[in-house]
């Protein structure tokens, strides 16, 4: 990870107004902390190990949002059928709004967070059941 | 009528400045020169004139108000009036008739026969003292008193391009088609504006415009 | 380049508005929501003030002709791409035979389709803003029609990121009165000329938006506002959100196709922060009005400059960002 990066990662953090994250990857590990009480990342709750599950990850961190703030209905629920592509879930970062998209079709087996959770890089938010 | 000019606001967009006293040609031209003046000011955007008022409005509203309406009066008074040099335009009108459609209503207001209402409204010359209402439109000057009649309480909602029309102690034709709450009372055949032109008005404050009757249809 | 494929009417080009040229009588146009117009710009990296299409009546539908990214805000409703939903105040890359389906708004009444690099049409009089009177500017200086091709500034593959949004004016700036959407009103220079209980009356009632309301004006419906004494004003500039009244008390407010002049006695003028809040407000729906200050009007003006300016600044980091694959 670049200097650059790290100070866009800061940037957001700032932008998003979050405590802080970590981030592990092979042979890194970076924790960022702003000068408020420190909020710990949370930690992926087991998963099923099931091969037909497969988690929806965030790509970035925010606030999670299951429905659109100007649209009254969730964008999907368990057991709902999405094709893949479709939008999910929303990560708010201050007043932007970014997708969270199915990687494959399949259905909704689980929504894991709530509505306003916070959320890291990478985090699971969903669990999809895909076709065997 | 109050002697001082009175301020006021369009909400935050603009000031509106009007003269003091009756309705008059002196006044405009005091106000042409102040325009001139004030649109070089740099919170404003255009300094649009009016029947004897000015409206002022901003690029960026100032959050100093109090200061600008100080500026502005002392502008007024150390500001001379401008006798802007204009070109004299004549418009032959058809007064009457199915362009004529509220004639009627001018001559039981006025208690005026329809000759004497066009001839009335023919004899003046006509200052032209700002533009407004559509595009080209030229707001008039000098209408002889007797004519005056109120503007309508229903408005209408499409009259055409040339309409000449009475509202209130106004005149004025219309550059193009549409509503209008005036009197119409005739119409004529001209081109107002040029939007490729520059400028793309044809008439501009200073003008005088004399109507000179074609027909009067009874 | 985008081609109409729906029957439509009063959908027209509009940018920010044509100002410089009301001493020829020619008023502004421009966008009924400015903020929404400025967002879905900022969403493609246009000039905030790039021409845009206004769609106030439904459904619309458009056929892309070459690929061209675009952004869909304002009311919020049932926009779709080649079926597929779209989130409200969104940017997306269309490709070359897709169509844009816009359905009727579940909330608000104007919805804006921006283009990459804005809808390229030919300034007139140093704007794209469509001036129906005068018919010119805007595309042929006249509403679109089925059939109509209208090309955009930047067609083909965006180069920044696409697929994203921005939470919307309605949230970031939100104002209501006894859950009614309010709009600030200064009043104007006839304001103490009317009875006191008709001055109480507008500022404690709601107001009706009637379906004599459009670009033109706003017709309200409510208690009549009365003169003390009738009035003659003698005609003078006006600005989009002057609140007119004419003989029978109903009040009119002038938008942004109105008559850059008038000669009908002024209650107030909705402030220019708010103005967008009345170009989303349904024929048939409720609006209040509460009276504020020369000062809070800056304050609102700032308010919206600064939610702008959060908006673009979040956008320029999320360009920065290296792009992640979907």
């Amino acid at each position: 990870m670049s200097n650059e990066e790290i100070r866009q990662l800061a940037q957001w953090l700032s932008e998003a107004r979050l405590g802080g994250v970590e981030l592990q990857r092979p042979g890194m590990q970076l924790v960022l902390k702003r000068h408020l009480e420190s909020v710990a990342a949370e930690e992926s709750s087991d998963l099923p190990t099931n091969a037909n599950q497969v988690p929806i990850r965030t790509c970035g961190l925010g606030q999670l949002l299951l429905s659109h703030p100007d649209q009254p209905q969730v964008l999907i629920a368990e057991d709902n059928h999405v094709d893949k592509g479709q939008i999910v879930a929303l990560l708010q970062v201050g007043e932007l709004l970014l997708p969270v998209h199915s990687p494959q079709a399949g259905h909704i087996s689980r929504v894991l967070l709530q509505h306003g959770a916070t959320v890291g890089y990478g985090e699971a938010i969903m669990q999809l059941e895909v076709a065997s | 009528m109050s002697e001082q000019p009175v301020i006021s606001l369009l909400g935050s967009s603009a000031l509106l400045f009007e003269a003091p006293g009756a309705l008059a040609l002196a006044p405009q031209q005091h106000l042409w020169s102040l325009a001139l003046q004030v649109a070089q000011w740099p919170e404003i955007d255009e300094a649009v004139p009016g029947m004897n008022n000015l409206m002022l409005t901003f690029r960026t509203p100032p959050r100093d108000l109090a200061g600008l309406r100080e500026r502005l009066l002392q502008a007024w008074q150390q500001s001379t009036p401008l006798a802007l040099e204009g070109r004299i335009i004549e418009l032959p009108v058809v007064y009457g008739g199915e362009h004529g459609p509220h004639l009627q209503d001018v001559v039981e207001h006025t208690g005026l026969d329809i000759d004497t209402i066009a001839h009335l409204h023919s004899e003046p010359l006509y200052p032209v003292y700002a533009l407004g209402s559509h595009p080209g439109y030229c707001y008039l000057g000098g209408m002889d008193g007797r004519l005056a009649t109120p503007r309508r309480q229903v408005p209408v909602l499409n009259i055409g391009a040339g309409a000449v029309s009475i509202g209130g102690v106004q005149t004025g034709v219309s550059a193009s088609a549409g509503p209008s709450g005036w009197n119409t009372i005739g119409r004529t055949e001209m081109a107002f504006f040029d939007p490729q032109q520059n400028p793309p008005a044809i008439l501009r404050p200073g003008d005088q415009i004399r109507f000179r009757i074609e027909r009067i249809i009874r | 380049m985008i081609e109409i494929i729906s029957a439509t009417a009063l959908a027209t080009v509009q940018d920010a508005g044509r100002s410089g040229s009301l001493g020829y009588g020619v008023g502004t146009s421009g966008a009924m929501d400015h903020l929404a117009l400025a967002i879905g710009n900022l969403l493609l990296g246009n000039p905030e003030g790039a021409a845009a299409i206004e769609i106030p009546l439904f459904p619309f539908e458009v056929r892309f002709v070459q690929d061209c990214a675009f952004a869909v805000t304002g009311a919020a409703g049932e926009a779709t791409l080649d079926g597929q939903p779209l989130l409200p105040f969104w940017v997306l890359q269309a490709r070359e035979g897709q169509v844009l389906s816009v359905g009727y708004p579940t909330s608000g009444s104007r919805v804006y389709l921006c283009l990459a690099g804005g809808v390229d049409v030919p300034p007139v009089l140093g704007s794209r803003s469509t001036q129906l009177r005068g018919e010119f500017g805007g595309f042929e200086g006249r509403a679109l029609q089925q059939g109509d091709r209208l090309a955009a500034a930047r067609p083909g593959l965006s180069e920044g990121p696409v697929d994203f949004g921005v939470i919307s004016p309605s949230q970031a700036l939100a104002l209501h009165c006894d859950g009614v959407p309010a709009m600030r009103v200064l009043p104007a220079a006839e304001y103490e000329c009317f009875v006191e209980d008709s001055r109480n009356a507008f500022w404690a009632d709601d107001w009706k938006i009637t379906g004599q309301s459009n670009r033109y004006g706003y017709r309200l419906e409510g208690t009549p506002i009365l003169p003390s004494a009738p009035m003659e004003i003698r005609s003078h500039g006006i600005v989009p959100g002057v609140i007119q009244v004419p003989h029978g008390g109903q009040p009119i407010i002038q938008m942004r196709d109105a008559q850059p002049s008038g000669g009908y006695p002024k209650f107030g003028t909705v402030i220019e922060a708010d103005l967008w809040r009345l170009g989303q407000a349904p024929v048939g729906s409720k609006v209040r009005f509460i009276q504020c200050s020369y000062p809070e009007a800056l304050d609102a003006l700032d308010d919206n400059r600064r939610y702008l300016e959060q908006v673009a600044r979040l956008i320029d980091l999320h360009r920065m960002a290296p792009r992640q694959g979907h």
